[in-house]
């Protein structure tokens, strides 16, 4: 049987061979897309698990630098240039034996240090004053890809004399950390990454359902013909299973040629805004079993499933009769999950969803695709209502017969237009609330604070004398305006706490700082600052400089708090001398990227750092933190992408199939002087009459789910949603490709229903 | 009534016994009988819509009867299984209908050997059986085609080597000229009815055609459901004497 089987779905002719084809093709483009998901989410988790050396937790060396076999001085911070993080490790071996970071084969000297290679490019290429000159040394080395995330990570290991660093207050390592980060976005990826796995997954299954199908009457026929010579129906079963296994398995090995073909394009996207290393980004050999054996064992249940609808008599197909017409209860479950989300907004807070909103959004998708049947027949019956003539009288006939199937072809891009919608409607409002229109007037503007806590610099800030030599180095500067910060006396500040420990590329980030501490002022600004700084707020009338509470402009990385105003007409005045003064922090306004990075640098190498809060603007504390909104969004869209795509295959074949199993009737009705773009138009009101319904509903659920989220959690006077530039052009490309798909199929029904056909045996 | 009772009729290979049977609220047999010897050449005939392909059908063990009996060759066909009754039908019985039997994606070759693979014939035999009937039939240069390159004729006896390879006891023939021109027509019966005789074949032939029932030894005329005695002798020499009809 099992030859026999081979022989009927490798050796059947031209027409079987073209099934062959269009089925495996179609296998093969939905595996390549998984193949794709899963090469980026294996880069992901192997990008993830990587050594967290930064992660490296020392004793204070209480700035003295005692030999120790084993160990070494260590400090970690992170800095920035042109809005990307730059990793940097202070390094001097207090003894033989040092733990070697890893990527590297020894450690620096005094006087050099290792780059990562996209670092190493920029410091080629950057003028030194903008970047080189913020590290003391020459460059020895490249640091390998152990130590790195991805290739365009910007890493840097610098060698010192342990006197050195021991002043700078670096710690005392013995153990460089090995385990992986922990982080707190990573688990949201994950299920980002799931979702996506899933949103493609469920389309693909679909599209292997519709592939196996594919010209199913035709193969039923042939079955009956096997039948009425005594196959038995396991037999048949064993047949159906083959053919079916073998299309999936050529479609899974064309997905992995054409996985290979992207790979290295794969690898060099950047499509969550991260670049991996290209020997990351591939599925693991359980990724290609899984789907070698998957694929053709999914076919085969999905052939044997559509044997067991329809059974194979001796005398022909004996389908099962009309299902009766979808019923109204199929809205329920939709409807239900819009009850649970409206209701788990109702009890949402700005702080918080309400739970039932979580399912609410499950079952709402779910009842989507319960409730698309109902919905096809119901804009199949008005479509016949309202428009007269045979071409809408035989489709909408045809939809209303079976609207199931009908709808089957277009659930996978109901789905994508749903999820595409939800975050198209609610990014613009998150984005809305982190870049503030204050913190967008101070998007060129540089912070770097000196003050609170230990390290090179006392709680207060710096010295007035060092100050003042900063402030006129500072001045110097063309097309930079500096805005100083001076800490109030007897005032010391608290910096606010910073979680989690490690910083820098894995999130850290400092929580409380929006914390308002009342009229407990804690710093003096000078009132031509705050004009220069107009959204930080005005001084009262006269006032040369005022007292000001700055904790959350100087230590928040939240913009929505830091750029809050700091001063109005009844702050304190106070005197503008301010020479006796700590400088706490300075805020520099630069006019081009260039002059931002050189102050950078100056500030870097003239005034000492805290490490964890690195001077950056406000402009890109605000990229940082949509950062990870970005992510989440890119993932999402390349999710709705690929959905539309693969479900845009299941359209290109169901269609082709539907052609070829209606080749009698259609071609008969050209005999019978029906004009062929009668038959076209039936085509593709088939094809659109389902999409057009499923996309109004999804999208309009949708919307009205982004709409009603704003407003219950978005602050008060964020704008309605509107879906942007980019929902339309992903939604309208995938649509676009949808109809083109389908206008592709005309000209064959053209020649497949030539009169000349008439003779079908 | 016991089937110890109903045991088949002496000297009948096949036979059906009041068979009744209906398609929803639509009857189709009301009590048709009708037996053929082994050897022996039946023709039903009858008007369109009156019953005739469906009691073939149930005398092959396609249909089941809703009421009335089927014995073939000492068994009750009617009560077998739809395994049983599939095993029959690859081994004991063959088919040759007007069209639609033939497997498209097959070779003409493949398509005979079929039912013996099917069987589990080791292939060589099987297709050594299939090229001796296409030389049989006068097919031999067609072994390679597909189905679809053949004429309609060329067609019907690639069907009726497939139904004669197994070596049935009975073949089912329902119309299997009725998209024939004269010529192929009677081509197709004289090899039917030629090699039947040869190899001792019971054939049970469903045709609205006089010219194709002459072939036939008796005649039962199908009306309304039921098996009437026939109107018209074929043959006037008497072939049709010891037609056993019922009502």
């Amino acid at each position: 049987m099992i030859w026999l089987g081979l022989r009927l779905s490798l050796r059947s002719g031209r027409e079987a061979l073209i099934r062959l084809i269009l089925t495996a093709l179609a296998v093969g483009i939905g595996a390549a897309l998984l193949f794709c998901v899963l090469a980026d989410y294996n880069a992901f988790q192997s990008s993830n698990n990587r050594q967290c050396w930064e992660c490296t937790q020392g004793s204070p060396s209480n700035g003295t630098a005692t030999p120790t076999p084993g160990a070494e001085l260590w400090q970690s911070s992170a800095d920035y240039f042109d809005g990307q993080t730059i990793e940097r490790l202070d390094l001097a071996p207090l003894g033989p034996h040092a733990p070697l970071p890893p990527g590297l084969s020894r450690l620096p000297g005094p006087g050099q240090y290792y780059a990562s290679p996209a670092l190493a490019a920029l410091l080629r290429t950057v003028p030194r004053d903008e970047l080189g000159d913020r590290y003391p040394g020459r460059l020895v080395g490249a640091i390998g890809d152990k130590a790195l995330t991805g290739p365009d990570e910007l890493v840097i290991f610098i060698g010192h004399k342990p006197a050195q660093l021991a002043a700078m207050g670096a710690q005392v390592v013995t153990h460089i950390a090995t385990a992986p980060p922990k982080q707190v976005w990573t688990p949201y990826f994950r299920y980002a990454f799931v979702v996506g796995v899933l949103a493609v997954l469920f389309p693909m299954l679909i599209l292997v359902g519709t592939a196996t199908r594919l010209a199913a009457a035709r193969r039923e026929e042939r079955y009956a013909a096997m039948r009425l010579v005594g196959a038995t129906p396991r037999q048949i079963s064993v047949i159906a299973s083959i053919d079916a296994m073998v299309s999936a398995l050529l479609g899974v090995l064309l997905g992995i040629g054409i996985f290979a073909l992207v790979q290295p394009a794969l690898a060099n996207a950047s499509l969550i805004g991260t670049r991996y290393f290209a020997f990351d980004v591939t599925p693991t050999a359980t990724d290609y079993i899984g789907m070698l054996v998957g694929v053709p064992v999914v076919s085969a249940i999905a052939a044997l499933l559509s044997l067991r609808r329809v059974r194979i008599s001796p005398l022909g197909v004996a389908r099962r009769v009309t299902p009766p017409p979808p019923s109204i209860w199929r809205v329920v479950p939709l409807l239900i999950g819009i009850g649970l989300f409206v209701g788990g907004l109702a009890i949402t807070n700005k702080q918080s969803i309400g739970g039932p909103a979580y399912p609410g959004l499950l079952v709402t998708m779910i009842g989507l695709v319960i409730a698309g049947p109902w919905l096809t027949a119901q804009a199949a019956r008005l479509f016949a209502r309202l428009v007269k003539g045979p071409s809408p009288l035989l489709a909408a006939r045809r939809l209303a017969d079976n609207p199931k199937v009908a709808f089957r072809t277009v659930a996978g891009l109901m789905l994508a237009v749903f999820l595409g919608t939800i975050v198209a409607g609610l990014l613009p409002a998150v984005n809305a609330t982190t870049a503030t229109p204050s913190a967008n007037g101070l998007n060129n503007v540089l912070l770097d604070t000196f003050g609170g806590g230990a390290g090179p610099f006392g709680p207060a800030g710096l010295s007035p004398h060092t100050s003042a030599t900063l402030l006129r180095e500072l001045q110097g500067f063309k097309g930079a305006t500096t805005y100083p910060v001076y800490a109030l006396p007897q005032s010391p500040r608290r910096r606010p706490k910073v979680k989690p420990p490690g910083g820098g590329r894995h999130g850290g980030h400092i929580v409380g700082g929006g914390a308002q501490q009342g009229p407990t002022y804690d710093s003096i600004v000078s009132c031509a600052s705050l004009r220069g700084l107009a959204v930080l707020g005005q001084c009262a009338p006269g006032a040369q400089a005022v007292k000001v509470t700055a904790s959350s402009l100087l230590f928040s990385d939240n913009p929505t708090f830091s750029t809050q105003p700091i001063a109005n007409a009844s702050n304190p005045a106070v005197s503008d001398n301010f020479s006796h003064l700590y400088l706490e922090a300075v805020l520099v306004r630069v006019r081009n990227s260039a002059t931002l990075e050189r102050v950078r640098t100056f500030l870097d190498t003239h005034a000492p750092q805290s490490g964890s809060n690195p001077p950056k603007t406000f402009g890109e504390a605000v990229q940082i933190r949509l950062a990870y909104a970005d992510i989440l969004s890119r993932l999402v869209y390349i999710a709705v992408a690929l959905t539309l795509l693969v479900a845009g295959c299941s359209l290109a074949v169901t269609v082709g199939g539907n052609l070829v199993e209606r080749k009698r009737p259609f071609t008969l009705l050209r005999v019978s002087g029906t004009p062929t773009a009668t038959l076209y138009r039936v085509v593709l009101l088939e094809a659109i009459l389902p999409l057009a319904a499923a996309t109004v509903v999804a999208a309009g659920t949708a919307y009205g789910i982004s709409v009603l989220t704003v407003d219950r959690m978005a602050p008060a006077g964020t704008p309605t949603p509107t879906l942007g530039h980019v929902y339309f052009a992903t939604m309208g490309v995938g649509l676009l490709i949808s109809l083109l798909v389908i206008l592709v199929t005309m000209p064959v029904l053209g020649r497949m229903t030539a009169p000349s056909n008439v003779r079908f045996e | 009534m016991s089937s110890a009772e109903l045991s088949r009729s002496p000297g009948c290979l096949i036979e059906a016994r009041d068979v009744v049977k209906s398609f929803g609220q639509t009857p189709a047999l009301r009590g048709a009988s009708v037996s053929a010897a082994a050897g022996e050449i039946i023709a039903i005939m009858g008007p369109s819509g009156s019953g005739k392909s469906t009691l073939l059908h149930c005398m092959a063990g396609i249909f089941k009867p809703d009421s009335g009996q089927v014995w073939f060759d000492g068994t009750r066909l009617d009560e077998l299984g739809e395994t049983k009754r599939t095993e029959l039908r690859r081994t004991a019985f063959g088919f040759v209908f007007q069209f639609g039997q033939l497997v498209p994606e097959l070779s003409t070759a493949d398509n005979i050997a079929l039912p013996l693979l099917l069987n589990r014939v080791k292939r060589k035999t099987a297709y050594q059986t299939a090229e001796s009937w296409l030389v049989r039939l006068g097919l031999a240069e067609l072994g390679a085609r597909r189905t679809g390159e053949l004429s309609g004729g060329q067609a019907q006896r690639v069907a009726l080597a497939r139904a004669l390879a197994p070596r049935p006891k009975v073949i089912f023939a329902d119309e299997p000229t009725g998209s024939l021109d004269s010529l192929a027509s009677e081509s197709v019966m004289d090899l039917l009815v030629g090699i039947a005789r040869e190899e001792g074949t019971t054939v049970v032939l469903v045709t609205h055609d006089a010219r194709v029932a002459a072939y036939a030894d008796r005649e039962a005329i199908v009306r309304d459901g039921k098996v009437t005695a026939p109107l018209d002798p074929v043959d006037p020499a008497g072939r049709h004497a010891g037609a056993e009809v019922a009502g």
